[in-house]
């Protein structure tokens, strides 16, 4: 070991443990890169040791998000299935603190500045994510003030979130713009017949179809909003295009123009860079 | 909407240094540290450097990659252009009031 590598592991240690375990190589090789190219930097050691304790004191207030991000993912698969298949959400409760617990039942209406800030968990092929509150409360680009403060949950077996995502559990959409995801059920009703006999009445959910519009081009929070507000389900997807500029929409499927059910799920693509 | 960026508090400066640099690829931590100071003359200590990329993994605007060596590049997510550019847009609405204003009552700079 170097004197620079030294050096340089002897700072991190300001860090917790548990950060280490995660970041230890990349930032040492990042200090060592600033220590050779710029070896006077005054401020540097101070701005490594100030933001340590920064970390360790945020550690108690937002060990549930690092839960999530920084643990090794089988272990969030693992708790997150335990979660789910225990009460639902139970990932939030068994992983720490949140902003005053989870206190939503179904079809609850829960204001703005009680939904923690991560809203929902998903489980995918070699992935574990979440979905930040701010996306998904205001996903038209607009401000969260425009919410009304308010946003429905939403249980389901595949959920598919404004943002995009499948996993199975629970979500949150914003009240009055997804009709599609307010789980509605086709009710059966009964009634008796003249001749004693009975008949089933099957009142299906109020979507009907609709003309999917052109989105193709627009900003995504644009086109997002206006998906969403027509009520179909919106799953973004990742698209490499050198042509479409970052952040613009590529493609959907359906395409615009099609006429799709207004609960149907609409996929995306959206340019990123590779 | 300033939206997530401006959610990330004392850390929105470097978060949008960050995600402007990954906006045309993948880079790992010093390779950021030298684009953001090519193209903002921004010199971003490493300390700071790690706490936005924090944040920014916690909100799920940028991901990890698998280590390349022993550096890790990290990627700008579909979430993180999103919010990068309607972070941008309201900042550029706000630059050409700045010096559409700036050029009527104090002449042409």
């Amino acid at each position: 070991m170097n004197s620079v590598e030294r050096r340089a592991r002897r700072l991190l240690r300001w860090y917790p443990r548990w950060w280490r375990e995660t970041h230890e190589e990349e930032f040492v090789v990042l200090l060592e890169d600033s220590m050779v190219d710029r070896p006077f930097w005054p401020g540097r050691s101070l701005n490594i040791v100030m933001n340590a304790l920064r970390v360790r004191s945020e550690q108690s207030r937002t060990s549930y998000r690092r839960l999530l991000v920084s643990s090794s993912a089988p272990l969030v698969v693992l708790i997150a299935v335990i979660g789910f298949a225990t009460n639902g959400f139970g990932l939030l409760s068994v992983s720490g603190p949140t902003k005053g617990g989870m206190p939503y039942s179904q079809n609850k209406i829960v204001p703005y500045n009680k939904i923690p800030d991560y809203l929902s968990v998903y489980i995918g092929p070699n992935k574990v994510g979440y979905t930040p509150k701010a996306y998904l409360a205001a996903p038209d680009g607009s401000s969260n003030d425009s919410l009304d403060g308010r946003i429905a949950p939403v249980f389901a077996s595949n959920l598919t979130t404004l943002l995009g995502h499948e996993y199975p559990g629970i979500g949150f959409v914003r009240l009055g713009t997804s009709p599609w995801a307010l789980s509605c059920k086709p009710e059966s009703v009964y009634s008796e017949t003249a001749g004693g006999g009975q008949t089933i009445t099957t009142i299906p959910c109020p979507s009907t179809t609709l003309v999917l519009p052109n989105v193709v081009g627009m900003v995504t929070p644009t086109a997002v909003g206006e998906l969403s507000g027509l009520g179909v389900g919106v799953v973004i997807q990742d698209v490499h295009s050198t042509s479409v500029p970052l952040g613009h929409i590529v493609w959907t499927s359906p395409r615009g123009g099609a006429t799709v059910h207004a609960r149907q799920q609409v996929v995306v693509g959206i340019s990123v860079p590779n | 909407m300033t939206g997530e960026l401006s959610a990330l508090g004392r850390y929105t400066g470097p978060a949008t240094l960050v995600l402007s640099s990954l906006a045309d690829g993948p880079k790992h931590g010093y390779a950021l540290t030298k684009d953001i100071e090519h193209f903002a003359g921004v010199h971003l200590a490493p300390g700071t450097l790690y706490a936005a990329l924090d944040r920014l993994v916690d909100h799920g605007l940028i991901e990890g990659l698998e280590a390349v060596g022993r550096r890790r590049p990290y990627k700008i997510t579909a979430v993180g252009a999103t919010a990068l550019m309607a972070h941008l847009q309201a900042q550029r609405r706000v630059t050409e009031t700045g010096l559409g204003r700036l050029s009527g009552e104090w002449g042409t700079p």
